[in-house]
């Protein structure tokens, strides 16, 4: 009974001793600096009891872009920007072509029902993934891996047993985790090493979420370079120890979905150490930036494109080709049940997404994804043999050129090469699938 | 300076949140002790805080906390068990005891760089240095 009120206190208090504490930070030197290190932190730390809360989530999210947005613009009025033509039209310009992405995305009633049918498989994913844990209802202790896969895929059935699967491989990491010594062999050894095929991709991008939670936690945008150097090069070692070959790909694309979602400001100082660190690892990295853009409640708003937020992010063409490809797996896979939807944001945004053939890499992925992790089901096919029912010659031929033929390339000729020589978890980024198959076929 | 004013208020909308969460959460019915559920979140959050604190404000905290966790121990225990005098008398010699043993050990506390360890302290003394207890 005591314990509520206390706890409320002693937060309240805290409150108040961190603003002293912020105060006296900017009296020293470099204070601004640490002072921004301890906001940054106590910020997380409030966010993450927003994690199991989409609600919350959303709202902060939302809610702290706003408040940035602001800042920024009185910051500008301060420096009499507003007094230049240039700035007037550039910030004029994004408010009008918002309004414009609204309004095409909400009318006439074709693209309003797209809009809306995506947003509903997009929240009820979110809502899979939240709920993968209580679904599950693990006993505590030890997690019986083969058991609670044949769990995840009875509950799940034939399509949220992906984002089950998903978090039985976070939660299987997080129980096994060892503070004194570095874990090993979770997925590659002992009972682990017998699990059926269809589980190991999403497995393995649990693993990858609990591994990047920890490395990440104890990390600012202020913390020394060596640190972060360090943080980076273990995420990659406790990858390679515990994956099985030639499944690392989405425990590494783990990285950037947690950096994105959960500490979107480390974005930049991550890209940058992973440049040096290990390019394989930085394309992966921007692939889950990609696919955790598209889950961004931001975008979620009608109107607002993950596509066009990853090209005005995107601080290179690597970040660019594979934050497109992430963002249209995620987009493929939350609306594989209703092709409609995908030919509609072609409609809108194929031009742009036609411009190179990372869009494309993004859908086979999925393709191929589901033809591994969904045997069971048709989706993946009836997909791949969707023909638009529609009079416009162009839109017809922009489906057939990014997504009916290369669909029909993964299917028949990628999936199964790409399987059988246990290289699977390359689809987890971009690349040019045909010289990946060939320089596979050349190997051999 | 912008990106500090950003960071503030960041960190001020996150808290503010927080509360609605957090209240949102009490009046729902729901299964399990939702008191104790929100007691956990309030104290992770405030663990994360302090941890950001320096040694100066860390025992600010601590004394602050001492006092405030005695005063509810009276007002909640004045509320459940009425007037007894005896009880009164008794919380009122534990607050004042505990939240005088806290602001103690903040002014000797030593520098934050110093090892505060007992067995520092203990040599500190036998070397003529000044120590816990005056000799």
């Amino acid at each position: 009974m005591l314990k509520l009120p206390k706890s409320m206190a002693s937060l309240c208090w805290a409150s108040f001793v961190f603003g002293m504490q912020q105060f006296a930070d900017l009296l020293s030197a470099e204070g601004a600096t640490k002072a921004k290190a301890a906001a940054y932190t106590a910020r997380n730390a409030i966010q993450e009891q927003f994690s199991a809360d989409p609600v919350f989530f959303a709202l902060d999210q939302i809610g702290d872009e706003a408040q940035r947005q602001t800042v920024d613009l009185l910051c500008d009025s301060f420096r009499l920007k507003p007094l230049n033509p240039r700035w007037v039209g550039r910030t004029w310009g994004r408010f009008v072509a918002g309004v414009v992405d609204s309004a095409s995305a909400l009318t006439p009633a074709e693209n309003l029902e797209a809009t809306w049918q995506g947003l509903r498989n997009t929240l009820a994913v979110i809502r899979f993934v939240n709920q993968a844990s209580t679904t599950l209802n693990l006993p505590p202790g030890e997690v019986r891996l083969l058991g609670a896969v044949d769990r995840a895929y009875a509950l799940g059935g034939d399509y949220a047993a992906l984002w089950l699967v998903e978090g039985l491989g976070e939660e299987y990491a997080d129980r096994n985790w060892a503070v004194a010594a570095p874990v090993r062999g979770l997925l590659n050894r002992g009972t682990a090493a017998q699990l059926p095929e269809k589980c190991l991709l999403m497995l393995h991008a649990g693993m990858g979420i609990s591994f990047a939670r920890r490395m990440l936690r104890p990390l600012t945008p202020y913390t020394c370079d060596s640190e972060v150097a360090g943080a980076l090069r273990r995420f990659i070692g406790l990858v390679h120890d515990n994956a099985r070959p030639g499944y690392d790909g989405p425990a590494l694309e783990s990285l950037g979905l947690v950096t994105r979602s959960w500490y979107p400001q480390m974005t930049p100082l991550i890209d940058r150490h992973l440049w040096m660190i290990s390019r394989e690892a930085l394309e992966y990295f921007w692939h889950g930036v990609g696919r955790a853009t598209y889950f961004n409640p931001r975008y979620l708003i009608p109107g607002a494109s993950a596509f066009k937020a990853i090209v005005r992010e995107a601080p290179h063409q690597l970040a660019r080709l594979n934050g497109t490809a992430g963002a249209a797996w995620a987009f493929t896979l939350v609306n594989i049940r209703q092709p409609e939807i995908l030919l509609n944001l072609l409609k809108k945004e194929g031009t742009t997404l036609g411009a190179d053939d990372a869009f494309a890499c993004g859908v086979t992925s999925t393709v191929m994804m589901s033809l591994d992790t969904l045997p069971a089901n048709d989706y993946a096919l009836e997909f791949c043999r969707f023909q638009p029912k529609s009079a416009d010659a162009d839109l017809v031929a922009r489906w057939d050129r990014m997504v009916h033929t290369p669909c029909r390339h993964a299917m028949e000729h990628y999936f199964p090469l790409l399987k059988n020589r246990g290289r699977l978890g390359e689809i987890f980024r971009y690349q040019n699938l045909e010289r990946l198959a060939a320089s596979l076929e050349g190997q051999h | 300076m912008r990106e500090l004013t950003k960071s503030m208020m960041s960190y001020t909308w996150a808290m503010s949140m927080f509360g609605v969460q957090q209240m949102v959460n009490l009046l729902t019915p729901g299964n399990g002790d939702l008191w104790g559920k929100a007691a956990d979140a309030f104290d992770n959050v405030t663990d994360a805080t302090t941890k950001t604190f320096g040694g100066a404000m860390t025992e600010t905290f601590k004394a602050g906390e001492s006092l405030q966790q005695g005063v509810i121990d009276i007002i909640f225990g004045g509320l459940t068990e009425g007037l007894n005098p005896n009880r009164w008398i008794r919380l009122g010699r534990g607050v004042a005891q505990r939240t005088g043993e806290t602001t103690l050990n903040t002014t000797q506390a030593p520098s934050p760089a110093a090892d505060v360890s007992p067995g520092n302290l203990g040599s500190a003394s036998a070397s003529g240095d000044w120590g816990p207890m005056p000799r």
